[in-house]
């Protein structure tokens, strides 16, 4: 209702008012009717007259105007301040990437120690399983010159054959046990060297070669001690075959390591 | 006493003995059943126990070698010096036990095997070559000297009891 008690065509530039339908000349609202009964006011009613009189050019205009109202917005939006969200969302992105880059490292640091500790305790385990599948050998020896001392006795006539067949089942019983863990511990061992290899190519992949060289360089030296009589026929026997098997096993995991 | 009470007083003692005898035989054969079931279980644990200490033996003898190749870290030869170490003459102690133990049920075996007539469970080379295998661990470190002293006294026992006493038919 505002709109219909003040003069449209009314407007304050600091303390004065002016009226935009008399050609913007300075007025006083308290004696002329701008206020309250400005469609009385002659400039309002000759304004009125032009409006309502058929304008068709003023379709144009009239766009003019609507572009002008729609300007007012625009205008309104370039002086406001850019909104702030979108560099710091991205700058949020990059604080989280540059964090899980971080974790990332940490985690790998974790991982290539827990690795290097298992690899490095890979052949102590190897070969405290190569010592009891050693003990294993000796109790499978032992139980077979057994059934045979035990068949010999009965041959003598010092056992029944009831004596003999007792004994001799439980003779059996354990030995199968011996053999079935023997196979069990072989199986350990293999199921050992799945599991580690894998990890070794990963954190040692570049020490393969020159711990294959590391021990070629051991078996040469190992073969002038044996040669200048300073080691045993069977202490470089043993020595030569452990280092052997150790560059067998190391130029399995070269090869795997070369195809990936 | 008549000549004939007299007669009969001997017949007793004899059927006596015969009893007795028979208790003996019956009390021999039961212990050497239960040596038949226990030997194995011991023999096996020898077996292993020999060669535990001998690949003991061997690394303890390998790793100034295997370090001097490069095989090896020094640290982790001391390291495994000192598990050796407190390992090994452990299973020194048990094997001169068990041993002992085998050896000397081995010679009541013996000897009351051939009591009663019947094969002992081992021949005279078997014992020779027991004292050599002796001779070897002994020179090995397998054994220690107190030990490889007892064993000697009842394996030469044991061959002792084999000759002295001709097998009954």
């Amino acid at each position: 209702m505002s709109s219909r008690g003040v003069c449209p065509g009314l407007y304050r530039t600091g303390n004065k008012f002016y009226c935009k339908f008399a050609g913007g000349a300075e007025v006083d609202p308290a004696f002329l009717p701008c206020v309250a009964d400005y469609w009385s006011c002659e400039f309002y009613k000759k304004q009125e007259e032009k409006r309502r009189a058929p304008q068709p050019p003023q379709v144009p205009q009239q766009a003019v105007a609507a572009v002008e109202i729609r300007e007012e917005p625009r205008v309104t939006t370039e002086l406001r301040p850019p909104p702030p969200p979108q560099p710091v969302a991205a700058a949020d992105e990059v604080e989280e990437l540059v964090r899980r880059a971080v974790d990332l490292g940490k985690m790998w640091e974790e991982y290539e120690r827990e690795a290097r500790a298992i690899v490095d305790s890979w052949e102590e385990v190897r070969e405290k399983l190569r010592k009891d599948l050693l003990g294993l050998e000796k109790a499978i020896e032992a139980y077979e010159a057994e059934i045979e001392r035990l068949e010999a006795r009965l041959k003598l006539g010092v056992l029944s054959e009831k004596e003999y067949e007792e004994v001799r089942s439980r003779l059996d019983a354990e030995l199968a046990q011996r053999l079935s863990s023997k196979e069990l511990l072989e199986r350990k061992l293999a199921d050992l060297d799945r599991a580690v290899i894998p990890h070794f190519k990963r954190v040692k992949a570049t020490e393969v070669k020159p711990e294959i060289a590391k021990m070629r360089i051991a078996l040469s030296k190992l073969e002038q001690k044996f040669k200048s009589g300073e080691i045993p026929r069977d202490v470089y026997e043993r020595l030569k075959s452990e280092i052997e098997e150790k560059i067998r096993r190391l130029e399995k995991i070269r090869e795997e390591v070369e195809e990936l | 006493m008549s000549l004939a009470d007299s007669a009969g007083e001997v017949a007793r003692l004899f059927e006596r003995a015969e009893s007795l005898w028979q208790n003996y035989v019956e009390g021999a054969r039961t212990a050497i059943r239960e040596w038949e079931r226990l030997r194995p279980l011991l023999y096996e644990r020898i077996s292993v126990l020999k060669a535990m200490i001998r690949v003991n033996l061997e690394e303890v003898r390998e790793l100034s070698l295997k370090v001097e190749l490069g095989l090896v870290s020094e640290a982790k030869a001391k390291r495994r010096l000192e598990v050796l170490g407190a390992e090994t003459p452990a299973l020194v102690k048990e094997l001169g036990e068990l041993w002992i133990l085998l050896e000397e049920l081995t010679e009541m075996t013996i000897l009351h095997s051939r009591r009663m007539g019947v094969p002992a469970e081992v021949r005279e080379e078997d014992i020779e070559a027991k004292a050599r295998e002796l001779e070897e661990c002994f020179h090995g470190s397998v054994i220690d000297k107190e030990t490889y002293e007892k064993l000697r006294e009842i394996i030469a026992r044991q061959l002792a009891a084999l000759k002295s006493l001709p097998p009954h038919g």
